[in-house]
């Protein structure tokens, strides 16, 4: 009998914390979403908040940013593998490389966003250097104008997240077996070859996993950058609104959860409609 | 009741029977051998022995006290596995005692038994040492120590030899024999080495598709085997097999008549299906044409001996070993001589017919 | 030695790595005066001002004391909750261990944002807003899947004759928890418990939504008000983001292995 019941004494407690931080918000989410909740509950609306949120045009200007976010995983992914691909020659002091290239992702982002933000000032450190080069025609308003200040959110996130993708890239190109690209340079193949043919191949789960990572990233987990960067409102004017930021904005300065919630379930929605097949997927392939 | 008594026990995995119905009965001081080719059953019955398997039917009890429903703690059984399973974070001394500091031992009765269990495996110095700084032949040593310092009424070896080289092997076979009979322990030694077998053992259990085939001393399972099986199992290079034919008192191999069979019982001896003879008793005739005729397949030289690989002319794949050097060569036609005395006949169930005449 | 040309693309990279980090020490060690003059240039006369100003005048202490409370305890509470599912699920059969193996991983991808509007509710009705034990219990909660994940993983590669022999030896499934398991996983714990730190000590959206009065801001949310109302004294923001990033790069460049063991093991999955 104390056998029987013994397992589940140890997944109690995992059980209790979860039921509380996923259980419970998901199914209290989905009631909010249809009810108009002031303070802490209120009468039920049906579809209405759904059909506010979707008629907001801020609320489709977040989404659009969120999808313009996406356009930068293929940076993110082409810079990781290239830098990947050179520290997996083992050059002299490729560790040391190793220990700088994966710093951007120990700093937190509050602190990357802050030092952006003041590198990136208009008569900031980025531009005055731009402009001792000569470069004067690139010395933009990073910051202050809607057009650019997308892209350089976009910038400031690759340049971290971009330090994550090395490192697991890395790692799995190191466990290739050495035979591989030996066999390879004894056929005299060039490191671009050995790169395209073998290590590529090999680290396809791996570069699938980071892509994936980043998607979930740029649609769910870019709020402290826009938060930083665009001085908490997702400035200058709605340039750089994300829909986090309008979740945080419904939630804590207009005091509506049920606009907030009626976001969170599209979003989760979302995010599940994105990873299940992609699980599925490789469940497939394990087998 | 003294001893181990394995009463009718069967184990199922769903739809499929491991163990079936198997009864043994083992004396107190007995070393006694499993032995069987891979998935045979031996290890999983070994492991119910020691309670890490559930038994699906059946009983079993150590001397005197039924143990299948017990925790394997309580079993009064202690196990040496094949991997050693030494807990890699605790040294020498740790891993010895380990089991008597979770049953609250006294210190002065832990150092006792952790000394004494040292100094018999030699492993005195090698007290703090780490598993991971220990030779393989340390680390077995080391997995004993731990069961002897437990006091079981039962000792299971699970293929404890398999992971040494060949010659450590050797060593430490004479020191568990050694051991055991210091000891006067009963123990139970699982492996698929026939040789630890026949030279460890006091009754060897052969096992097969979980099932007990025959049971006796090395030599008598040798001698008298009981089955095709166990025939074929014990011995190297494995028992030639070659189908007869019984007519009018006499075995015919491919139609010649061979030898009478007055040396087997005469009720039984008409289901004579195949007979078995050891390539130790198939002797070449190099320029005779006496007995059976064959050409010679292939020579492996051994140096102490020569296994000549034949194709009789009848069609039968047969080995011979003789001492020494021979000068078989591939394409050689030669004669072959049976030792008829040292053969076994079986039956169309390959169940061995008896010898009325004695051998030895 | 290979090839060196990858010397000259790596070298770019790296520069473009180190920069900032580069910016922020330097100009931490600058006086306001100079900045405002030469943006990028080294310190004239380098000196302490910022950080005595961040450490005295400014609650950087408060805030670096709050971050440590929150991320010691979070990661603790996770760790043990973590520790014992995963021995579980690893280790022993029962009806429902595939299910809930599998619903705790899965929730390793959702966004924390959506799981914070019923609990800022639930919160605000409990009066759980600003308590640290409250934040703790959601912290525990988001990092927990992941522990669990890789903690699973981890036992189910250590051999099996080993708990066999432990109970042999008598002892009971808590006392192999803790007397062979832990003892041997070690390494994954380090890697777990450092990636986890990291995660809560660099988090900004449930610090600012949880933890909103002034004494019971986090670093990271204390930055979040502190560039606002310093703008213009770029120097000292940049010692205060020196002091609020030393921890992590020591816990990083004592645990440098076992950061990326533990990212590592969340991609094979």
């Amino acid at each position: 009998m104390r056998k029987k019941i013994e397992p589940y004494l140890y997944v109690a407690p995992l059980i209790l914390l979860l039921l509380f931080v996923f259980g419970y918000p998901v199914a209290k989410m989905v009631e909010f979403s249809f009810k108009m909740v002031r303070g802490i509950d209120g009468p039920w609306v049906g579809w209405r908040n759904y059909e506010l949120v979707l008629g907001q045009d801020l609320f489709w200007t977040s989404v659009g940013h969120n999808i313009q976010l996406l356009l930068a995983i293929p940076v993110l992914l082409v810079l990781s593998i290239f830098a990947a691909a050179l520290l997996n020659e083992q050059p002299a002091g490729w560790k040391t490389m190793r220990s700088i290239v994966f710093l951007p992702y120990i700093l937190a982002i509050p602190v990357v966003a802050v030092i952006a933000k003041q590198m990136l000032q208009l008569d900031g450190p980025v531009n005055e250097t731009l402009r001792g080069a000569g470069l004067d025609g690139l010395a933009l308003d990073w910051l202050g104008s809607p057009d650019v200040a997308l892209f350089t959110l976009a910038g400031v996130i690759i340049w971290r997240e971009a330090a994550l993708g090395t490192i697991l890239i890395l790692a799995r190109m190191m466990s290739i077996d050495e035979s591989h690209t030996e066999a390879a340079r004894l056929e005299g193949a060039s490191w671009w070859q050995r790169l395209r043919h073998v290590q590529l191949p090999q680290s396809a789960s791996v570069i699938e996993f980071v892509g994936v990572l980043g998607i979930i990233t740029m649609v769910s987990a870019i709020f402290a950058y826009v938060y930083m960067i665009g001085g908490g409102r997702g400035g200058p004017g709605t340039s750089t609104m994300v829909v986090e930021l309008y979740v945080f904005n419904a939630l804590t300065r207009m005091s509506l959860p049920g606009i907030a919630a009626t976001v969170c379930v599209m979003l989760l929605g979302l995010c599940l409609l994105i990873m299940v097949p992609y699980f599925m997927l490789r469940q497939r392939g394990d087998r | 009741m003294q001893g181990l008594h394995i009463q009718s026990v069967s184990k199922s995995f769903g739809t499929t029977n491991v163990i079936k119905s198997v009864d043994l009965e083992i004396e107190p001081g007995e070393f006694v051998v499993f032995v069987g080719p891979s998935g045979c059953g031996k290890s999983t019955l070994l492991r119910m022995i020691a309670g890490l398997e559930t038994i699906s039917s059946g009983r079993i009890d150590l001397n005197g006290r039924r143990i299948d429903l017990l925790e394997p703690a309580d079993r009064r059984v202690s196990m040496v596995f094949q991997t050693y399973a030494l807990y890699p974070h605790m040294n020498v001394r740790e891993n010895m005692d380990f089991g008597l500091r979770i049953n609250r031992a006294p210190k002065e009765k832990r150092e006792r038994e952790v000394k004494e269990a040292a100094s018999m495996l030699s492993l005195s110095e090698l007290l703090e040492r780490k598993p991971g700084a220990l030779s393989g032949g340390q680390r077995q040593r080391v997995a004993i120590g731990r069961s002897i310092v437990r006091h079981p009424e039962l000792f299971l070896f699970d293929e404890p030899l398999s992971n040494l080289d060949a010659a450590l092997r050797g060593k430490m076979r004479i020191e568990l024999a050694r051991l055991q009979r210091e000891l006067g322990a009963t123990m139970i030694y699982v492996t698929h080495d026939q040789v630890e077998a026949m030279t460890m053992a006091d009754r060897i259990v052969v096992l097969n598709g979980g099932r007990v085939e025959q049971v006796g001393a090395p030599l008598d399972l040798f001698h008298r085997p009981a089955n095709r099986f166990v025939a074929g199992f014990l011995g190297a290079p494995t028992m030639n097999f070659i189908p007869v034919r019984i007519e009018d008192g006499a075995l015919y191999i491919d139609g010649h008549k061979a030898v009478d069979v007055s040396a087997w019982d005469q009720r039984q001896v008409g289901r004579a299906k195949y007979i078995g003879v050891r390539p130790e008793n198939i002797s070449i005739d190099y320029d005779g044409d006496t007995g059976m005729r064959a050409s010679v397949s292939a020579v492996e030289r051994l140096g102490s001996q020569t296994h000549v690989h034949l194709e009789s002319a009848g069609g039968h794949s047969l080995v011979s070993v003789s001492q020494g050097t021979a000068r078989a060569e591939p394409g050689d036609l030669v004669g072959l001589q049976l030792d008829f005395s040292e053969s076994h006949l079986f039956d169309d169930r390959d169940v061995a017919i008896p010898r009325v005449d004695a051998t030895p | 030695m290979r090839p060196s040309w990858t010397h000259v693309p790596l070298s770019l990279i790296a520069v473009a790595a180190l920069a900032p980090s580069v910016f922020m020490v330097v100009t931490s060690f600058r006086n306001l005066e100079d900045y405002a003059a030469d943006k990028v240039a080294w310190p004239e006369s380098p000196g302490l001002s910022n950080y005595v100003s961040a450490l005295v005048e400014h609650p950087f202490v408060k805030w670096g004391f709050n971050s440590l409370l929150l991320t010691a305890g979070s990661v603790l509470l996770s760790t043990i909750v973590a520790v014992l599912a995963a021995y579980a699920l690893a280790r022993m059969r029962f009806a429902g261990r595939s299910v809930i193996l599998g619903v705790s991983t899965s929730l390793m991808v959702v966004p924390p944002v959506t799981m914070i509007v019923p609990l800022f509710v639930l919160y605000t009705q409990l009066g759980l807003i600003n308590t640290f034990g409250g934040t703790i219990l959601i912290y525990a909660g988001l990092i927990t899947p992941f522990g669990v994940f890789l903690l699973t993983t981890f036992f189910r590669t250590l051999p099996d004759e080993l708990f066999e022999a432990a109970r042999l030896d008598g002892a009971g499934s808590f006392r192999i928890l803790t007397n062979v398991v832990l003892p041997l996983s070690l390494p994954a714990l380090l890697s777990l418990i450092v990636v986890n730190a990291l995660y809560v000590w660099n988090d900004l959206l449930i610090a600012i939504i949880f933890l909103q009065d002034d004494s019971r801001r986090t670093l990271m949310a204390g930055i979040s008000v502190f560039q606002g109302r310093y703008n213009n004294n770029v120097p000292l923001t940049m010692a205060g983001l020196t002091l609020a990033s030393v921890p992590m790069l020591i816990l990083y460049v004592a645990f440098q292995r076992y950061f990326i063991r533990g990212l590592m093991a969340g991609a094979v999955k």
